[in-house]
């Protein structure tokens, strides 16, 4: 075993194979706040990528009501309690101490790496769902929390800010395109592989036996078997299209399609630099700024040791337990800072799904402040990738009087 | 006296060294291996490739296997199992059938948690005068491995099997493109594990050391597979001497063969399972009869013959010089 | 230490007398046990473990060299074995008394060699099954002559029946199997693979036996460095069962023959109690000869592949029963 760096652990962990990286890495921040659960994000990626035979249980992107629902059905609670058992009690932060190379502090707990190293029998703990949990994908959708310990109960009256007694809310996932990934590690033909350009995930479908593991050691359950062609398949983060190539994107990288269709507006996805095995400082990055600045978007289940690469802004309205657990220590932080946002990133929050092209730089031009608020007028603006301007926002909206005439047309 | 003692224990010593370094530069070994031998003999009759339950098969000599759980490489996995191993050849094929018991038949791969039972058998590419390198092969000499898999069995004798074979609704009103290969990938590369169309339930693989393992695209080696009340027989067949970078066999030849199961119901794939150490693998030119049914006891007598003597020297060996 | 016998049995029989005299037996049975460690060491375990070696330009070369030095090492210490094989069965016949048991060792011994020759130069199964029974029965024999000794402890006998057994087992396995073949029959031999996993059970019974017969009362001959070697070999053997790449089953099921159907740790305490045997006779002044034979057993292994193998066990248990006239404790000695 290898010990690779982990920043969103603040430490070294253990990993099947010697630290590497790629020159840039996919990445994109979620707004859970946002969301309205309208799947067309799920939709999107269905009708491009899994289609066919054989992949009808397959939604590489899905979108799941917590604390319930799950896809497969309760993966992540499966996933904390074999956790639990290899290391009881153990899944702890001391976030005493933050800085650059550990921006939530330091997780003393098993990764699922390490919980495996101790049984030295595989490199990754899981497990395989089966075909039933495969099965109603968005079970539970906008099931409510109700009132814990108590069956059939809800708090019925009403509730507020910071925390709401009854709640519930929409994760959205992808594959993480993880930095250290459990498919990866799990795998004993060796037929996955991160590209070097842009660190995504892909299964390589002419190596690929079937054997499985990595739908068993992907904590996120991201791959998927398909009964068609016995080999397993997973996202493949729109590659085509982040790539240039596809003939739509004009030959300049493109947000992938389940961040492209969304219709909340939820969804921001580029690349960051990468140097020395470190993201690397990029402040106009609009996913840097968001994740490694202003810091309002988290990992998801950061503990698991993957370093997952999809960052989320976590909904203000959950009870800050269930929040930590999930998107780890800088949780309160992110949300205060989302609650009360800066200038910037008011500005940079204008920028989510302003264009299908991936914005590689921010530029902010200050503008007035807003008559009867704190809040000013400022405008962001986006740069492709040659760094030509592809978009332009500010944070008051324009605002448009449709003339008499077309009053009733639509 | 002293000395001409030293000299000559230091004389016999330099001499066999002398005759071990000739003996090693010839690439020769002073041993010769003992271990259990799976013979081949020639069948007269036909040995039909489709059919690991046909008569014949009672005229080849058996051999018990043990195999052991593959606990070199993780995963680890498989357990302590035996397997009846017995050869044929008709001077054009080589002929190797496994048997064992399994309680269950897993033979479908079409839900996310079903994984075939599997066998193999794996030859050295050279056979050669050493100790078998076990296992994978080892740097130098690479292993032919011939792998038998129960869901491939279950595409030749029913058709492909696809997932309304297991869930009926599953399918939905329609497929766009559905007769574009681009749509499953796997099967677009040539995966032979995405094939709708198989010729032999049988994947011939070449391989170095651990994960290594290399699908040849050529699908040379036949035969067929059959549970029947608790039991697999499982049938290889391949030309004796084929094209390509293969295991070669010739009458009067001996080589190594060593064995592997996997067991669906355990979730074993992959290095998940029990594999055997390296037997010798005989090529004869004797016929193969398999009749001794009188020949057994002529055995019983000859051992009981032997013990028999032993117990007489061993008691007569008592009265010695030295009191 | 010979000298009260070898006059002896200078007079006791018309067989031509050994030119080397105990002490270069002695001498010889040393360089032997060099020998074989180093072919297991080099032949039988690196080049086993190298699958897994990454294969480059410089590894690539010393395994190379490690597996021709191995090589070296095997023939050297096959022809050795084979020259003590000789000189041992010689000195048994001449201790015993002529009439039928002299001429069945004899014999035995004959059929052996001569099993043996053919089995080298030729492919036939007979010289196999000749080889095969005469080793057997010769192990056999010198097991029971062995314990009908009468100055022998329970422990001794036990310890050594155990170790007997567990090669006799192997070898009804194998045996069994080679019969039915020459003769043609169309069937399993009964209870071969049980017979075959009961002698495992066996062999590592013998390990715990053999401690407690010669290893216990020589315990304080062990001393600090006896116990580092132990503890060393034992701390490298739990630490590759657990890496990830375990060369444990290598070592185990490939090099001694053993196929773990017990619990690991089973295993482990065997070996330490073995070890902690072979060192306490090896420092022990009279426990030259224990120590060869176990450590010539533990080389044998459980699955001997190669007749080489099969002489190291004879030599072995030959040396462990003290049947050998050379290897006996000096009256003095045992008094
Ligand atoms: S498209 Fe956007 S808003 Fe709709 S479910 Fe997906 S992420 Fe949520
Ligand atoms: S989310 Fe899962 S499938 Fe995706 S890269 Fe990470 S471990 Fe692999
Ligand atoms: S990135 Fe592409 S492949 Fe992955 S979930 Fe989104 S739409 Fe599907």
């Amino acid at each position: 075993m290898a010990q690779v760096y982990n920043w969103q652990l603040g430490r070294e962990m253990d990993y099947r194979f010697e630290e590497a990286h790629p020159e840039r890495q996919f990445a994109a921040v979620f707004n859970i706040n946002r969301c309205i659960a309208c799947q067309t994000c799920t939709m999107s990626c269905k009708s491009t990528w899994t289609f066919s035979r054989g992949q009808e249980f397959m939604w590489w992107n899905n979108v799941e009501t917590k604390p319930y629902g799950g896809y497969p059905h309760h993966w992540d609670v499966k996933l904390l309690q074999l956790l639990e058992e290899a290391n009881p009690g153990g899944q702890a932060w001391n976030s005493s101490q933050l800085g650059d190379r550990q921006p939530y502090g330091v997780y003393n707990g098993k990764t699922i790496f390490e919980a495996a190293a101790d049984k030295g029998n595989e490199h990754a703990l899981g497990y395989l769902p089966s075909d039933e949990e495969w099965t109603a994908p968005n079970i539970y959708e906008d099931t409510a929390m109700g009132a814990v310990g108590v069956p059939n109960e809800s708090h019925l009256e009403a509730t507020q800010l910071p925390e709401h007694k009854t709640w519930f809310f929409y994760l959205q996932r992808i594959c993480n395109h993880c930095t250290y990934p459990g498919c990866i590690a799990a795998c004993p033909r060796n037929a996955i592989y991160k590209r070097p350009e842009d660190g995504i995930v892909l299964i390589d479908q002419q190596r690929c036996r079937g054997y499985r593991k990595c739908v068993e050691q992907c904590p996120y359950k991201k791959p998927m078997y398909r009964p068609t062609t016995r080999v397993s398949e997973k996202c493949v983060a729109c590659y085509p299209r982040v790539e240039g190539s596809d003939p739509l994107t004009g030959g300049l990288p493109m947000e992938t399609r389940c961040v492209s269709t969304c219709i909340g507006k939820i969804r921001l996805q580029g690349l960051v630099r990468v140097e020395d095995g470190e993201w690397a400082e990029d402040r106009n990055n609009p996913l840097y700024f968001l994740t490694r600045v202003e810091r309002v978007a988290l990992p998801l289940y950061p503990q698991f040791g993957t370093e997952p690469n999809i960052y989320y802004i976590p909904p203000r309205w959950v009870p800050r337990p269930y929040l930590r657990q999930m998107f780890g220590p800088g949780v309160d932080e992110a949300i205060d800072r989302y609650t009360n946002p800066s200038r910037e990133l008011l500005a940079v929050l204008q920028l989510f799904r302003a264009s299908q092209t991936i914005i590689f730089r921010y530029a902010i031009e200050e503008g007035e402040k807003l008559e009867g608020t704190e809040l000013f007028n400022d405008t962001a603006i986006g740069f492709d990738k040659n760094d030509n301007e592809v978009v332009r926002l500010s944070v008051r909206e324009p605002f448009y009087e449709r003339p008499q005439q077309f009053q009733n047309s639509i | 006296m002293r000395t001409s003692r030293r000299w000559t224990v230091l004389g016999i010593t330099l001499l066999a060294l002398m005759v071990a370094v000739g003996l090693t530069v010839s690439d020769m070994r002073l041993a010769s291996s003992q271990t259990v031998t799976l013979v081949a003999k020639r069948s007269e009759a036909q040995v039909p490739a489709d059919d690991p339950f046909d008569t014949v098969w009672s005229r080849a000599n058996p051999v018990e296997v043990p195999l052991s759980a593959q606990t070199v490489v993780p995963p680890k996995a498989g357990g302590d199992r035996t397997i009846t191993a017995r050869a044929l050849h008709d001077d054009e094929r080589l002929y190797v059938l496994m048997e064992w018991e399994d309680d269950s038949e897993d033979s479908l791969v079409s839900s996310q948690t079903e994984f075939s039972d599997a066998a193999a058998v794996q030859f050295p590419v050279t056979p050669g005068e050493t100790i078998p390198a076990f296992c994978m092969g080892d740097p130098n000499a690479p292993v032919n491995i011939w792998q038998w898999k129960a869901a491939w069995q279950t595409d030749i004798d029913e058709g492909f099997v696809d997932v309304e074979d297991t869930y009926p609704n599953a399918s939905v009103d329609l497929y766009p493109f559905e007769d574009e290969d681009v749509f499953y990938p796997a099967r677009a590369l040539g995966n032979v594990f995405a094939q709708t169309e198989r010729e032999t339930p049988i994947d011939n693989l070449l391989a170095g050391s651990f994960g290594t393992l290399t699908q040849t695209s050529d699908q040379i080696v036949n035969g067929a597979g059959e549970w029947r009340d608790g039991h697999w027989r499982v049938l290889f067949a391949r030309e004796m001497s084929v094209d390509g970078d293969y295991s070669q066999f010739a009458e009067g030849d001996s080589t190594n063969v060593a064995f592997a199961a996997w067991d669906g119901a355990s979730d074993e794939r992959d290095g998940m399972k029990s594999v055997s150490q390296f037997l010798t693998l005989e090529v004869s030119p004797d016929v193969a009869e398999g009749s001794g049914g009188v020949t057994v006891w002529i055995i019983v007598a000859v051992v009981l013959g032997a013990v028999a003597l032993t117990l007489v020297l061993a008691l007569y060996g008592r009265q010695r010089q030295r009191g | 230490m010979l000298e009260g016998v070898a006059p002896r049995l200078a007079v006791a029989t018309r067989l031509p007398r050994p030119a080397l005299t105990a002490e270069g037996l002695r001498q010889l049975t040393a360089v032997l046990l060099g020998a074989a460690l180093v072919e297991t060491l080099l032949l039988r375990l690196v080049t086993r473990i190298g699958v897994h070696l990454p294969k480059e330009g410089v590894v690539t070369r010393a395994f190379e060299s490690a597996s021709f030095l191995g090589s070296i090492a095997f023939n050297f210490a096959s022809l050795l074995a084979i020259a003590l094989a000789v000189v041992v069965l010689a000195s048994l016949a001449r201790r015993m008394e002529r009439g039928p048991a002299q001429l069945a060792l004899i014999g035995l011994s004959v059929a052996m060699l001569s099993g043996l020759a053919l089995s080298l130069t030729t492919d036939s199964p007979t010289a196999d099954a000749v080889f095969g029974v005469a080793a057997a029965l010769l192990v056999g024999a010198v097991g029971l002559v062995f314990a009908r000794e009468a100055n022998r402890t329970f422990g001794d006998r036990l310890a050594l029946a155990l170790i007997v057994a567990a090669y006799l087992s192997y070898q009804y396995y194998v045996l069994s199997h080679l019969f039915y073949r020459i003769f043609d029959y169309g069937a399993v031999p009964p209870l071969s693979i049980s017979v075959l996993r009961l002698g495992e059970v066996l062999a590592v019974a013998a390990a715990a036996v053999a401690f407690w017969a010669w290893g216990l009362p020589r315990r304080r001959r062990v001393g600090t460095a006896g116990l580092a070697a132990v503890a060393t070999v034992l701390l490298v053997l739990i630490f590759a069962g657990l890496s990830p790449y375990s060369t444990m089953a290598i070592l185990a099921l490939w090099t001694t023959g053993l196929s773990l159907i017990l619990p690991f740790p089973v295993y482990l305490l065997a070996l330490a109690l073995y070890l902690l045997t072979l060192m306490a006779c090896w420092r022990s002044g009279d426990g030259f000869w224990t120590a060869a034979g176990l450590l010539l057993v533990l080389l044998a292994g459980y699955m001997p592949e190669a007749t080489y193998q099969h002489l190291l066990l004879l030599l072995g248990v030959a040396f462990l029963s003290r049947a050998v006239p050379w290897t006996a404790p000096h009256p003095a000695a045992t008094a």
